[in-house]
């Protein structure tokens, strides 16, 4: 689905780079993770693979092809960035009036996936009216009303505590197993990554190593507790620092 | 209620200064001349209600919402221009910025000159109180989107044109009505100094005829329309602020 062929990529001509040549696929209905300390340039991949910004070196190839990927691929940036003067259904339907596709039909679509998510009670109201959780799916069913295959996730779940997180991890996983998008998913923290993908990219030094994550699924939040899942937690955690150690 | 309980203690004072103003110049502490009292000034707003209401009030209120007419349009386009075109920024801020060092009262007479006793001096002014309040204001607020909103709109493949109605001008409506706010009374002023200059009706004429003839409760019947006036513009903006800004945060 999404192919990245050795990328190079630096802010300005001098700097270092922030990507070396870094390779990457995903595939159709895979959930990817991508970990690495802040500032190690996650929130910039996930900008060059929307479109936002090009690479000085390499190519990349959505659905095959290599060109313009802006208004192709989803993309959810960190902060829910919904608009306070619309109402939750407006927000929703942003991405649909800038297409300008068949509003009746997609609306259609937004208003049963709002009663999937539980937002159906606040489809009318302001962003103000609602709680953090509901903030971040509305954002993220707006992400899906772009009607792209592949979602980019920008730590959606960074700002929420501990209890409300576990919430939505479940619930992201589940809305995923039943539309069947692709997923590629930034986080900092390693039990997310572990718990939610299929594979983990670690990001350091500008270089992508990958571990795959084998736990089958649906998957049980109670896992995270399970002596496998504490093996993966630390080989992912010495691959984020391995560096700093030297 | 809940206002009245805020502001109760300015009021008190405002009231207690009304009452020993009154009483100074019913004393003859003060010869009425120089300062009516209160009682006094309502009574000239009254005396002289035929000219203020039928001929003044309307005059200067014309002048007003022209002016500010044409700086509001002239404020959008111009905003507009140098948002969209780097050239026209170039050329156009810092000449905005620097003409704000001319004190605006001085210029005023070069309306006097062009337009002579026409309405024209008078709107002129206004629009020199009101355009630069109003453009900045509103460039300002075209300029507050933040990157990373914009970032999203284009990832949704949103053009230039869908990005500014979509979003930028939406986020500017906030600081353009603080713009207007702030003009709601400067226009007044404008359209006072216009007046002055030359004219046959309106309040700040008014006043001035009535200062040259000593007769203080008729000055002071002007002022304290002005100020209502210019009390009613701002309320009115703000009402209608409320009623577009309702839902946000």
């Amino acid at each position: 689905m999404l192919v990245i062929d050795r990328l190079t990529f630096r802010y300005t001509e001098s700097e270092h780079p922030i990507f070396k040549n870094i390779s990457l696929s995903l595939r159709k209905g895979e959930f990817v993770s991508l970990i690495g300390s802040s500032g190690s340039g996650k929130s910039t991949l996930l900008k060059i693979i929307a479109g936002l910004m090009e690479g000085e070196d390499g190519h990349i190839y959505y659905e095959g092809y290599e060109g313009n990927r802006l208004g192709k691929i989803g993309y959810m940036p960190q902060k829910d960035q919904l608009l306070p003067w619309r109402k939750i259904i407006e927000n929703v339907l942003l991405p649909v009036e800038i297409r300008s596709s068949n509003k009746e039909v997609e609306k259609e679509k937004a208003t049963a996936l709002l009663k999937e998510f539980g937002l159906s009670e606040v489809a009318n109201e302001y962003p103000s009216r609602l709680s953090g959780g509901m903030r971040q799916r509305a954002a993220f069913l707006r992400t899906i009303m772009t009607g792209s295959d592949l979602l980019l996730l920008d730590e959606p779940f960074g700002a929420l505590d501990a209890m409300r997180k576990q919430d939505m991890q479940r619930w992201l996983l589940s809305v995923w197993e039943r539309l069947g998008k692709t997923i590629f998913f930034i986080t900092h923290d390693i039990e997310e990554a572990i718990l939610l993908s299929d594979r983990v990219l670690v990001l350091r030094d500008g270089e992508i190593e990958e571990v795959s994550i084998p736990f089958s699924r649906p998957r049980v939040p109670d896992m995270i507790f399970g002596h496998e899942f504490i093996e993966y937690r630390r080989l992912l955690s010495e691959k984020i620092r391995e560096k700093n150690h030297l | 209620m809940k206002n009245l309980k805020k502001y109760y203690q300015s009021i008190l004072f405002f009231l207690l200064v009304l009452i020993i103003w009154e009483i100074a110049v019913r004393q003859d502490w003060v010869p009425f001349f120089i300062l009516p009292a209160p009682s006094m000034i309502i009574a000239g707003l009254w005396k002289y209600k035929e000219q203020l209401f039928t001929i003044h009030l309307g005059t200067t209120l014309y002048e007003v919402l022209v002016g500010l007419f044409f700086s509001v349009v002239a404020a959008i386009l111009l905003a507009v221009g140098m948002f969209f075109s780097k050239t026209i920024q170039r050329i156009f801020y810092p000449i905005l910025i620097v003409s704000q060092t001319i004190p605006l009262i001085a210029i005023a007479p070069v309306f006097a000159l062009w337009f002579g006793y026409s309405l024209w001096t008078k709107i002129a002014a206004v629009i020199l109180f009101s355009f630069f309040p109003l453009l900045v204001n509103l460039y300002d607020g075209l300029k507050m989107t933040k990157d990373d909103l914009m970032d999203l709109l284009k990832t949704m493949g949103a053009n230039r044109w869908q990005i500014f109605r979509k979003v930028q001008v939406p986020m500017a409506i906030p600081s353009f009505f603080s713009g207007l706010k702030v003009v709601a009374v400067y226009s007044i002023t404008g359209a006072t100094i216009g007046e002055w200059l030359g004219a046959e009706s309106g309040l700040g004429y008014f006043g001035r005829r009535m200062a040259s003839t000593l007769r203080s409760d008729g000055v002071f019947a002007s002022v304290l329309l002005l100020s209502l006036l210019g009390l009613i513009l701002f309320i009115i903006i703000g009402w209608f602020e409320k009623l577009t800004l309702k839902n946000r945060r």
